[in-house]
């Protein structure tokens, strides 16, 4: 099965029912994207498929075969990080860190369709992810830092 | 060595993990112990070539690296990050210069453990030694090389500087003359006034790879040839297996085999979803377990009807049966709960004829080497920790639990083999916060003053079940099963109360800064078949519950208000009273009206070395209560990073906040009910109150950060209930107790 994966090809050799969290980990070595709950309950598994946000550990791989998804790895480069995860370190958001992966996926997801959230954009969108160290206040004020950071930023620079 | 000095007031379980650092302290100058001649090692990022290495934990290399061993685990209490400033401190260049790495088990750093909110206390002085006396080899060497004395010179980010000749050199250059001056043994540390990392929010050392996905945890690492497991644990404490049908398991794909171990049926294959899926298709028969009709229902009322002849004195002043004053009296009642960390409990081990090597998130990497040698018949040292980033611990990642499950697999199938619980394994196989019941009495005078105050518990002993973890604390001079056997027997010896009371049980009931004259605590411990554990702020997260909603009842009785009624008993107790009045202040206590069907409630606390006092406001909505806003004053001495302490402080106020609303964890017929987020219910963003804080400075030395503000919040939530619906709620979790209550009485509807 062919699968595109941060703008890469991959070829898996995996059931089409298998969890597409446990194909990029153990298949792709992939593991930015992390185990949680294993039920769509927590977030931490969250990557992007053509661009909406999904819990991995609950999509079968065979239904995104062909679609472009994202993880955390994908999310910025090295030379530049996304502006979320600028604000994340600038606001000293993480703690264990084992959540973050999951949060800023589902914060970039927000900021794709809702560029300037609200607070009530931020909790609807939000609550899904967990964090028990209780980074929630932190994120928040990221998400706000970088949503400034990107529509305020002068447009038509050079990126 | 250390300079920590032992306060008074610090809990003496602080003062246990205290000695942890002393005895790392003994070794940071001492070179090579004779123990370790037989202890496994594998080069580590520090181990460099040509470098200067003068002690366990600084390595500075001829390219200008300067690397730091953090021998304390990171779990996400910013620790490495507080080494990394401490050691940047001492060495004079930015925090960001300075690399962190998590050291292998090794008896260099002696017993290897983290707790009690006790790193940033107990590394205080030692790591800023370590880096100090690097600094003064460094500047040493300029001053040998340039024939000038040592104390014209300085040492300025990364380099030192001779202000009269204008000369400088970077400390790499300087590294090959360093490395053959003797170690200074009594480095001289920079004075208050000179600090300038010490006291800044310096940004986290761990931000970059947390935001990239780059951290490594436990569940991230393989090594060649590795195995997956996945583990059927037994549905009841103590059940074993009877039958086992693991035939078409066996067939699956992938499958490496079907494994009967000593805490219940290992699964393994290639892959962690061959594994889990061939699980599915194993038949097992169990034995009934260890208490198969037992339930957490029924232990309340057998600790509520418990005889108390075996209860111990924790304290005795005064004399509390000759107290006069109008007797008020309350029982209050806690649940179990559990840790939930975001990282499911993993780990890997690999079995070779040397010994044994284990990857694992453990908050006591000595405690793990015990327990694997234990169950190898091995020496400590043939057993080698590797300890990555840990996914969240609180407690939790004390015990070794997933690493014996990874050690007998990878024994059966003769390769290395990760096991990873899931969700529902972390949940169910044991290690909660202990339930607990407490009846607390106190008089009243005429004048409204506390004249006496008891406090009767019946829990679970922690101690009595950490005998390997004490074990541990031991030198490897003890042969490993001499120290297993004295580690159990000295927590049986507490456990069982016949000496002294299990001091964890009472903490937060003991050391209370209220002036009261006459006062007994006693704790007396039964026997359940949960395993019970540390949960973040321990003895704290019940016992404070109970003193400080008690505390608001009395206050509530002698009609005072519950700021002032405390303030009057602090007068002795200036840091109890520090945060006390700074959070009223905060809170607008007493001059900032609230809206209307919104009240507020106010507890303190003393825990870990530090103070920490809480208002909370809240407001019932549609029968749930709101919490609307958390202020919270702490006094952790001095704070090393000032913005990571109110990111603990933040961290503290969601999880205490969580339990006191919401955890509980019952057992019914032996079985835990919960399994999963859907009925452990976590605080999430949209629920998450605003959190306002302040630090105090009460002294100048650190205390500890990453759990006493947890302490304060569940009575002060309750204390906000009360004030808003008279209803006094005197069980958690509080919005169970309090739709019975409303259920009951329709004046709360
Ligand atoms: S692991 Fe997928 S939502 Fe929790
Ligand atoms: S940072 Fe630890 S779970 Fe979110």
């Amino acid at each position: 099965m062919k699968l595109k994966v941060n703008e890469e090809e991959r070829e898996v050799d995996v059931p089409e029912d298998v969890p597409l969290l446990w194909v990029l980990r153990e298949e792709l070595g992939l593991n930015g994207t992390k185990f949680g709950c294993g039920r769509a309950l927590c977030g931490a598994c969250t990557v992007h498929v053509d661009g909406a946000p999904k819990r991995a550990c609950v999509t079968a791989v065979g239904d995104v075969a062909g679609q472009a998804i994202t993880t955390i790895e994908g999310l910025g480069d090295e030379a530049q990080l996304h502006a979320l995860q600028q604000a994340w370190m600038e606001h000293n958001v993480p703690q264990c860190g084992y959540c973050q992966p999951g949060q800023l996926m589902m914060a970039a997801a927000l900021l794709r369709s809702k560029p300037e959230p609200t607070d009530a954009d931020i909790d609807a969108v939000m609550a899904g992810s967990i964090c028990r160290c209780g980074t929630y206040p932190r994120i928040r004020k990221a998400i706000h830092a970088a949503a400034k950071a990107r529509t305020g930023a002068p447009k038509g620079g050079t990126p | 060595m250390s300079e920590t000095k032992r306060r008074p007031g610090i809990g003496r379980r602080r003062f246990l993990l205290g000695m942890l650092a002393g005895t790392a302290g003994l070794c940071i100058y001492g070179g090579v112990r004779a123990s370790r001649a037989h202890e496994r090692s594998v080069p580590e990022l520090g181990d460099i070539e040509g470098a200067l290495k003068p002690n366990a934990y600084v390595t500075v290399t001829t390219d200008d690296r300067i690397i730091l061993a953090c021998d304390k685990q990171e779990m996400g209490q910013g620790t490495s990050t507080g080494y990394a400033m401490l050691a940047a401190e001492e060495l004079v260049v930015p925090v960001e210069r300075v690399e962190i790495y998590f050291p292998d088990s090794s008896s260099k750093f002696g017993t290897m453990g983290t707790g009690g909110s006790g790193s940033i206390v107990q590394g205080f002085v030692p790591i800023r030694e370590v880096a100090a006396a690097t600094r003064m080899m460094l500047v040493s060497a300029a001053a040998q090389q340039w024939g000038v004395d040592a104390s014209a010179l300085r040492a300025e980010n990364g380099s030192v500087i001779d202000d009269a000749s204008g000369r400088s050199a970077r400390y790499g250059e300087l590294v090959a003359v360093a490395r053959t001056l003797p170690v200074p043994q009594e480095p001289t540390l920079k004075s208050r006034e000179q600090f300038r990392v010490i006291g800044t929010p310096a940004r986290r050392v761990d931000n970059h790879a947390k935001v990239t996905g780059a951290a490594t945890f436990g569940l991230d690492i393989t090594v060649p040839n590795m195995a997956k497991a996945a583990m059927i644990h037994p549905p009841r404490q103590g059940a074993t297996v009877t039958s086992i049908d693991s035939d078409e398991a066996k067939q699956q794909p992938g499958v490496v085999d079907v494994v009967v171990t000593e805490r219940g049926v290992g699964v393994v294959a290639e892959r962690y979803w061959q594994a889990v899926r061939a699980a599915r298709l194993v038949k097992i028969e169990w034995t009934a377990g260890d208490m198969p009709e037992f339930t957490s229902e029924s232990l309340r009322a057998e600790m509520a009807a418990s005889p108390r002849e075996r209860a111990r004195n924790a304290l005795d002043e005064g004399d509390v049966d000759k107290a006069e004053g109008a007797l008020h009296e309350a029982v209050y009642e806690v649940p179990y709960l559990a840790h939930a960390p975001m990282e499911p409990l993993n780990a890997i081990a690999h079995i070779t004829d040397e010994g044994c090597e284990i990857w694992t998130g453990s908050q006591g990497p000595t405690g793990v080497q015990d327990a694997v040698a234990l169950a190898l018949g091995l020496e400590r040292g043939a057993v080698l920790v590797h300890t990555p980033f840990l996914g969240g611990a609180f407690g939790r990642r004390s015990h070794p639990e997933a690493v014996l499950d990874a050690v007998w697999l990878s024994k059966a199938v003769g390769r290395p083999v990760q096991v990873i619980w899931t969700r529902e394994d972390d949940m169910r196989s044991g290690r909660y916060r202990p339930q607990a019941w407490a009846r607390i009495t106190g008089r009243l005078d005429g004048a409204g003053a506390v004249t006496s105050l008891t406090f009767d518990t019946i829990s679970q002993s922690i101690m009595a079940e950490i005998g390997g973890l004490l074990g541990s604390l031991m030198p490897n001079a003890i042969p490993p099963r001499m120290r297993a056997w004295l580690g159990r027997n000295s927590a049986r010896l507490v456990g069982s109360n016949a000496v002294v009371a299990d001091f964890i049980a009472t903490e937060g009931a003991t050391h209370l800064g209220y002036a009261i004259p006459n006062r007994r605590v006693t704790y007396m411990p039964i026997k359940a078949p949960v395993s019970v554990s540390w949960w973040r702020s321990v003895g704290f997260s019940i016992n404070t519950f109970v003193v400080e909603s008690f505390l608001d009842e009395l206050a509530h009785a002698a009609e005072q208000d519950p700021y002032q009624f405390r303030r009057k008993m602090l007068g002795e107790s200036p840091r109890w009273l520090g945060v006390l009045d700074a959070v009223a202040e905060l809170s607008g206590w007493g001059t900032r009206e609230l809206p209307p069907g919104t009240a507020r409630g106010i507890a303190v606390a003393h825990a870990f070395g530090s103070y920490c006092a809480e208002v909370i406001e809240a407001r019932i909505d549609d029968g749930q209560i709101k919490v609307t806003k958390v202020y919270a004053a702490l006094d952790c001495g001095l704070a090393l990073n000032p913005d990571l302490v109110e990111s603990q402080i933040e961290g503290s106020v969601i999880f205490g906040l969580t339990a006191a609303l919401w955890g509980e964890i019952t057992v019914d017929k032996g079985v835990v009910q919960q399994g999963n987020f859907d009925d452990y219910r976590m605080m999430r963003m949209h629920e998450t109150p605003e959190i306002v804080s302040k630090l105090v400075e009460g002294a100048p030395e650190p205390g500890g950060v990453g759990e006493p503000a947890v302490a304060p919040l569940a009575p002060a939530l309750a204390n906000a209930i009360f004030t808003l619906t008279g209803e006094r709620l005197r069980r958690m979790p509080l919005q169970a107790e309090y739709a019975r209550r409303a259920a009951a009485s329709p004046k709360t509807s």
